[in-house]
C-alpha cells in the first residue's frame, strides 16, 4: 500500500478509510495477552466510540509508517456498511466520478497489485516498473486482510491467526 | 364386473395420492439448496449450543460469516440465515470478479456526482460521504485547496475530490 501511494500520489487521490476491526481483541484482553492484536499498550478491541476508533487508526498508521491520508469511519451510520467494504475492499473511481474497479472483499480478495494495474490503465501509464508484485499462487497475497499487509515487496511476519 | 374395473382404478388413484403426499413432504420451495440448513450450521459451529453462531465460533470463510451476519453484530441467528436463504442470496464466497456483480441492496442517499443515483457497481457513481481524517494531512491542501480540513475535527467530503484525478479508496483496519 505504502509503495503504491508513494509511486502514484501525484497522479491520483489515494485514501484509506479506516473501518471496524475485522478481528478485534476481546474487550477484556490486556496488551500482554493480545498478541499481534496490540501495538505497544494499545489493544485493538472493537471500539465503542469514534474517538476510540480514531486512536486505533492513528496507532496502526503510525506503526506501519503509512503516509496515506486516512479517514476514520463513523460507528453508526457507517460508511463501511454503505460501501459493503468489511473487512477490506478497494474502489477505484475515475475523474467523472464513476467506479471503474471494485475489488473483491477481503481478506483474501484484496489485491494491491490489481489496484496498481487498474490505476495504471486508468491513467494511461504503459511504461515504468510496477511497485507491487502479483500475489501469484503464494499464500501471502499482497495485502492480506490488514491495511499494512505485506510491505508490498517484503513478507509479513505477523501470524495469520493469533 | 364393476368390481374388476374398480380395483385397477382404485390402485391407480392410490398411487397418485401417494405420489402427491411425497411431493408435499418437501418444504415449500423444495429442500434447502444443497442440503444447507441452519441445523447443519449449528452442528458444525455452535460450540456452546446456544442456538447461534458467533464470529469466534465460526470456522468457515470470513466472507461467508460476514454475508450471513445481516445486522453486523458478530452473531448469526436462525432468522438471519433464513432471511438470507429466502432472499436467494446464497453464501457463495464471491469468487470473483474484480469489479463485482450487482449488489442486492438499494443505496440510499446522494452519489458523489450531483443528480446521479448512487450505486456500487462498476459504471455507477458511489455514495457520497463526509468523514474526519486522523489529522489535517498536507495532501488535502493539494487536493482541496481552501476546502481542505484545517484540523482532525473538520470533515472531508468525497464528492469534493472528484474531477482532477482518479480516486482510490482503500477500506480496512489493523486487524
Amino acid at each position: 500500500m505504502k509503495a503504491l501511494y508513494e509511486a502514484y500520489q501525484d497522479k491520483a487521490v489515494i485514501l484509506i478509510v479506516y473501518i471496524r476491526e475485522a478481528h478485534p481483541a476481546g474487550n477484556d484482553q490486556k496488551a500482554k495477552d493480545a498478541g499481534w492484536k496490540a501495538i505497544e499498550g494499545t489493544v485493538f478491541v472493537q471500539p465503542k466510540t469514534f474517538d476510540a476508533r480514531r486512536k486505533l487508526a492513528e496507532t496502526a498508521c503510525t506503526f506501519w509508517e503509512l503516509p496515506i491520508p486516512t479517514l476514520v469511519d463513523t460507528l453508526d451510520p457507517s460508511i463501511n456498511s454503505l460501501y459493503d467494504a468489511h473487512p477490506n475492499r478497494t474502489y477505484l473511481i475515475d475523474t467523472d466520478g464513476k467506479i471503474v474497479s471494485r475489488g473483491v472483499k477481503g481478506p483474501r480478495g484484496v489485491n494491491v497489485h490489481q489496484c496498481e494495474l487498474d490505476l495504471r490503465k486508468l491513467l494511461g501509464i504503459t511504461d515504468g516498473e510496477l511497485v507491487t508484485k502479483s500475489p501469484g499462487s503464494s499464500r501471502s497475497s499482497s495485502g492480506r486482510g490488514r491495511l499494512g499487509g505485506e510491505k508490498d515487496k517484503e513478507e509479513s511476519d505477523k501470524p495469520k491467526n493469533p | 364386473m364393476r368390481m374388476r374395473l374398480c380395483i385397477p382404478f382404485l390402485l391407480g388413484l392410490t398411487a397418485v395420492v401417494a405420489w402427491t403426499a411425497t411431493a408435499r413432504a418437501q418444504p415449500p420451495g423444495g429442500p434447502p439448496r444443497g442440503g444447507f440448513t441452519f441445523d447443519r450450521v449449528l452442528e458444525r459451529h455452535d460450540k456452546n449450543d446456544d442456538g447461534k453462531v458467533t464470529r469466534e465460533e465460526w470456522q468457515g470463510p470470513e466472507e461467508i460469516f460476514t454475508r450471513m451476519d445481516e445486522d453486523k453484530d458478530g452473531v448469526i441467528t436462525k432468522k438471519e440465515f433464513e432471511s438470507r436463504m429466502q432472499g436467494g442470496g446464497g453464501f457463495g464466497p464471491g469468487r470473483g470478479r474484480p469489479g463485482g456483480s450487482g449488489t442486492a441492496k438499494k443505496i440510499e442517499g446522494p452519489s458523489i456526482v450531483k443528480g446521479k443515483p448512487a450505486g456500487l457497481d462498476v459504471g455507477q457513481y458511489p455514495p457520497d460521504f463526509q468523514l474526519q481524517p486522523i489529522e489535517a494531512y498536507p495532501k488535502f491542501r493539494e487536493w482541496l485547496g481552501d476546502a481542505a480540513p484545517k484540523s482532525a475535527d473538520d470533515k472531508v467530503k468525497l464528492s469534493q475530490l472528484v474531477g482532477k484525478q482518479p480516486i482510490l479508496l482503500l477500506y480496512g483496519s489493523y486487524t
